[in-house]
């Protein structure tokens, strides 16, 4: 159970006041507009002068080498103060933690001060059109040839896409070996000749989504991580790297009860709704104690339960169920668009709806989900496989 | 402030030893059928655990502890009505200043030679009334001590063969209030709440796991029916669930002993996820058993019949979820 130290309690003060005073004066146009760009850039570089930027590295790579207690508050602060969302999010999650655990020095020295610096924006090229929840039949091809690799393929679903100057993919380099060993993790300069990036407009108006291609761009082999056919091992090392604290999930499906909380007091007092409102309420509660338990359990080192699906298939469904709730509260009035993005992207609970149906779809589907949870959480028999 | 986790786990084995040997399904069958419905040994194995004495000091980590006891009670389907008889009455009791009330029986209550129930306002029947020494009644916001010649209790028949529900018809007076704190009222309601939460946690639990067990043995189709995605679905869904009713049990369980000030509002989200958690768990776990499990002889209708029993006990899911809603309403911070 939390019990949390006078120095972690001092942390929450700290970075909330912190918040407070540096945050971005006026709310940022969207991320792939030069002015949102811009001022998420020069938001990024404040948390990194102050040392925020990554709470939770190792202090060897600029971070804060934090325990988890204090990357969670860090996130709770971050998402109770309505902060934008982290322009290199893909570095700062994935690329970053992947790179330091399985890079070589020069790799490191080349690559980590750029993620935290926001010079380069990193993408993740690992979804293709043939292979979304079967991964790891991706077909994007890999030919060595001298000190290089030869990319030849398509990415798809690829967030930050139009904006990334990097990207970490997943290329098969070995079309002979069982699927999950042919594979190599390569990072690669998006403006590689051979690259072209479409952007791709998501159902709810943003942009941000692109699909990218590669026609026999010519990437270094010493931008390979972890070795050649080694891919799918590094790309697995990240899957626990963001375990317990989830980037802050709980904290954000408190901010949308809250939402959901003024919604109904200005707009529906009736029981239907203060039991949508109520039922709400009790599983944030519990969702939000299930990740103190989580945290608590990894910072005492005692085991807790294989939870990493668990955990995103009940945010996910959470996340739904809410904005699913709320638009029940709207009624009517919830189809009508009251602000539009310049682009005509939806808005505020609009688009976190909408959000909401993708959170069930990517970093796994929740039906993938849910066959990991019963044949590795609850041990049934594997599906037999054609 | 929180109970140690040692202490826990060793109070856990040692309430599911008892359960083991004196609450195995057979021996709940057995019970069925008798006059009162209860194993005297049972009753006073929970005795020299302590269950009762623990519950009487003013002990932070009672209500981690006794979240712990009612949900193996759960998990074992013990039939006694121990969130009332002894988790809402024992600390009530014990805490009164009406000293010539409580004085006579305070002690018979510790050593299990007597024992008592609770009617809490809004519900019609009484758990464990037929065989009560002592009822514990609120009456407009106070608690009365009631004796055997102060109330009737006429006993119903329930879906649930081991639960020995009664209506009640009790003579409250001035003389029989306990006079008790606005405090200790307040945690009389939000044990009622955790409480049921526990008993409901384990009986999911038991649902689950139960069903785990058959889906891995059965077979159709020339394979485990487990191995399909129809039925691993479900019980990873209802697994994930129930994990999270869980966890939101035992942490408002700690809210409640460190008398946090959101501790009501801890209990009643415990409560309703662990009411919701368990309906999908018992839809669930019938639906995998199939036919086998629609039968007197298997033994997974004590928990089907349990878990619905409590899903309504203290509190209906509409109610209980609705006051949850308007709390949250009626305080921007909560």
């Amino acid at each position: 159970m939390m019990d949390l130290t006078q120095q972690h309690e001092e942390f929450r003060a700290e970075i909330r006041e912190w918040f407070e005073r540096n945050r971005p004066e006026r709310a940022l146009p969207p991320i792939y507009t030069q002015d949102g760009l811009e001022g998420l850039r020069e938001w990024e570089h404040r948390l990194t002068r102050a040392g925020y930027a990554a709470v939770g590295w190792p202090t060897e790579f600029g971070g804060m080498g934090a325990d988890r207690w204090t990357q969670m508050i860090f996130d709770e602060e971050y998402f109770a103060a309505g902060l934008p969302q982290r322009l290199n999010r893909m570095g700062l999650t994935l690329a970053g933690p992947t790179i330091i655990a399985c890079g070589t020095q020069e790799q490191k020295a080349d690559w980590i001060p750029g993620i935290l610096s926001c010079e380069e924006i990193w993408c993740q090229g690992f979804s293709e059109p043939g292979a979304g929840s079967d991964l790891a039949s991706l077909t994007t091809k890999g030919v060595v040839d001298g000190d290089e690799l030869v990319i030849s393929g398509t990415k798809v679903w690829t967030s930050m896409g139009p904006v990334a100057t990097k990207m970490f993919a997943l290329v098969r380099t070995d079309f002979d070996a069982p699927k999950h060993r042919g594979i190599t993790w390569i990072v690669l300069d998006m403006d590689t000749p051979g690259i072209s990036v479409s952007p791709l407009v998501q159902l709810h108006g943003e942009r941000g989504f692109a699909e990218v291609t590669f026609d026999e761009a010519r990437v270094p082999l010493v931008n390979v991580v972890g070795g050649l056919n080694n891919g799918w091992q590094v790309a697995m090392t990240t899957l626990g790297v963001e375990r317990g604290t989830g980037e802050g999930r709980h904290a954000r499906l408190s901010k949308s009860l809250e939402t959901m909380t003024s919604v109904v007091r200005s707009s529906g007092l009736n029981t239907r709704n203060l039991e949508r409102l109520g039922r709400t309420a009790a599983w944030s509660y519990a969702f939000e104690k299930s990740v103190h338990y989580i945290v608590g359990s990894m910072v005492d080192e005692k085991d807790a339960f294989d939870e990493t699906s668990v955990m995103k298939l009940v945010w996910s469904e959470l996340d739904h169920q809410l904005h699913e709730e709320l638009l029940s509260v709207r009624g009517a009035e919830a189809e009508i668009l009251r602000t539009q993005g310049q682009h005509g992207e939806f808005q505020g609970w609009q688009r976190d709806y909408w959000h909401s149906r993708a959170s069930k779809i990517f970093a796994g589907t929740n039906q993938i989900q849910r066959n990991i949870i019963a044949e590795r959480v609850l041990g049934l028999p594997k599906e037999p496989r054609a | 402030m929180t109970a140690n986790g040692d202490d826990l786990n060793a109070l856990r084995s040692s309430v599911t030893a008892l359960f083991q040997r004196e609450a195995g399904p057979a021996t709940l069958r057995g019970l069925w059928d008798s006059e009162t419905g209860r194993s005297p040994a049972l009753w006073k194995g929970l005795v020299d655990i302590g269950i009762t004495e623990m519950l009487l000091e003013d002990d932070v980590s009672r209500d981690e502890e006794m979240y712990v006891v009612l949900e193996e009670v759960g998990r074992h389907c013990v039939p006694d009505a121990l969130l009332e008889g002894v988790y809402l009455a024992v600390p009530a009791i014990g805490s009164s200043r009406a000293r010539s009330l409580t004085e006579p029986w305070l002690q018979k209550l510790i050593n299990g030679s007597a024992r008592a129930t609770t009617l809490l306002s809004g519900s019609p029947y009484v758990a464990d009334a037929h065989l009560a020494d002592v009822l514990l009644v609120e009456v407009e916001d106070s608690f009365h001590l009631l004796t055997r010649d102060e109330f009737i209790a006429t006993p119903v028949a329930t879906m649930d063969p081991s639960r020995r529900l009664s209506k009640v018809v009790a003579h409250a007076s001035e003389a029989t209030n306990l006079q008790l704190a606005p405090d200790m009222i307040e945690s009389i309601r939000q044990r009622a709440l955790i409480g049921t939460a526990a008993m409901l946690n384990g009986v999911a639990h038991t649902l689950i796991h139960r069903t785990l067990d058959y889906v891995k043995e059965r077979d159709q189709f020339g394979r485990k029916i487990g191995s399909f995605q129809a039925i691993k679905h479900l019980l990873a869904d209802t697994f994930s669930w129930v994990t999270l009713a869980r966890l939101a049990g035992q942490a408002a369980a700690s809210d409640l002993a460190k008398d946090a000030t959101n501790a009501t509002n801890a209990c009643l989200a415990a409560r309703v996820v662990a009411t919701e958690a368990e309906e999908r768990a018992n839809d669930v776990a019938l639906q995998c058993h199939g036919g086998i499990g629609f039968t007197w002889e298997h033994d997974l209708q004590m928990w089907l019949k349990r878990g619905k029993a409590l899903e309504f006990t203290h509190g209906t899911p509409a109610d209980l979820t609705c006051e949850l809603g308007a709390r949250r309403v009626g305080s921007r911070q909560q």
